[in-house]
């Protein structure tokens, strides 16, 4: 598999420095953003293999952020981090379509492991779009 | 007004402020942790013969001590509105408690888009009232302002005396009435709300 692409939002400047920096150590392509809309102008450019995305952020916070997100890709793998993570948070991220919830501070290999995770769930998923479609050819040429 | 209700505004007046307190210092712990991890990694490498300019280094541990500065300034707000519940204690000191209020309300503040500016306040004034009573009432006016006032702006806390009272206003570019504490706690207070160019003003006996 190659190099995971990630996008880490935050608005803690340098949360992400550092953060980007040892996720760059262990091979990850990192862009960084510090705020929702901002982070929203990054993933319409590029494809990202998993977003990181910090929960509480001023103005458009993070699970406004994963929702406007997903109704613009709907196979972004989002993992939120938040600084108090309680069921209730946890439910109402996945219920938004959250990938995996995480408590700050987070172990950094738990990050990288889930950001693998995001990675590995993007490449099927799109395997299975291209299968798909193939198969919707193929069906209409009735081959 | 009743105990229930007394201490139903309370439990959840403290509990809001501790949330938002530990919330922050979660924030610095969370970058902390990032910056320590960063350092660890960084000395790993040099032990495996990479090059690692020392000045990175240097800076990294100064941010963690400033960082460690910060969270324990929240710590210490926290020990200070903790014992502002004690129950020998029943003269408030307006600006202290104001400002105590005000830095715990920043970050929500933040959230909303908002920033929170203190002005004018006199050194002086004082309320027989017991300071956490106080502090519940400055804390339902900055959530009425930060609700009411346009997203962007700022909310200007300022206090006086005025014809022997004291009065603590909540000035910003309101969109909508802005709501202040419980009638019941303004009773329990004996205090009131008025309003002067659709601004917040909560007075008080001296």
């Amino acid at each position: 598999m190659s190099e995971a692409k990630v996008l880490l939002v935050d608005d803690e400047i340098e949360f992400l420095e550092s953060a980007s920096e040892r996720l760059g150590l262990r091979g990850f392509q990192v862009d960084t953003a510090e705020n929702g809309p901002a982070a929203l102008a990054k993933i319409e450019e590029k494809i990202y293999d998993a977003i990181v995305l910090d929960m509480m952020m001023p103005g458009q916070d993070g699970l406004e952020t994963l929702k406007q997100a997903l109704a613009k890709k709907p196979d972004l793998q989002i993992i939120l981090l938040t600084g108090h993570a309680t069921v209730e948070k946890g439910i109402q991220a996945m219920k938004a379509g959250a990938m995996d919830f995480l408590e700050k501070p987070a172990n950094l290999d738990t990050l990288a492991e889930k950001i693998k995770q995001g990675q590995a769930k993007r490449i099927q998923i799109e395997q299975e779009d291209r299968q798909q479609a193939v198969n919707d050819i193929m069906k209409r040429f009735g081959w | 007004m009743d105990w229930k209700s007394a201490y139903k505004g309370m439990a959840a007046f403290s509990g809001a402020v501790t949330a938002s307190a530990t919330h922050e210092i979660k924030n610095e712990l969370a970058v902390i942790n990032e910056q320590s991890g960063l350092i660890k990694e960084l000395l790993m490498l040099a032990a495996q013969g990479r090059e690692v300019d020392p000045s990175r280094l240097e800076s990294l541990i100064s941010r963690v001590i400033v960082r460690i500065g910060q969270a324990d300034v929240v710590i210490k707000r926290l020990n200070t509105f903790a014992h502002s519940g004690d129950l020998d204690r029943d003269l408030t000191n307006v600006a202290d408690s104001v400002a105590l209020v005000v830095e715990f309300y920043k970050r929500l503040a933040s959230i909303k888009g908002l920033t929170l500016e203190l002005g004018q306040m006199p050194e002086a004034l004082g309320l027989a009232h017991p300071p956490m009573l106080f502090q519940q009432a400055v804390w339902a006016c900055l959530a009425g302002a930060a609700e009411a006032a346009e997203k962007g702006g700022a909310v200007v806390i300022t206090a006086a005396a005025v014809n022997g009272q004291t009065e603590i206003k909540f000035s910003a570019n309101y969109t909508q009435t802005p709501q202040g504490p419980s009638q019941e706690l303004l009773e329990a207070l004996g205090c009131r709300l008025t309003a002067d160019s659709g601004n917040l003003i909560l007075c008080m006996a001296e």
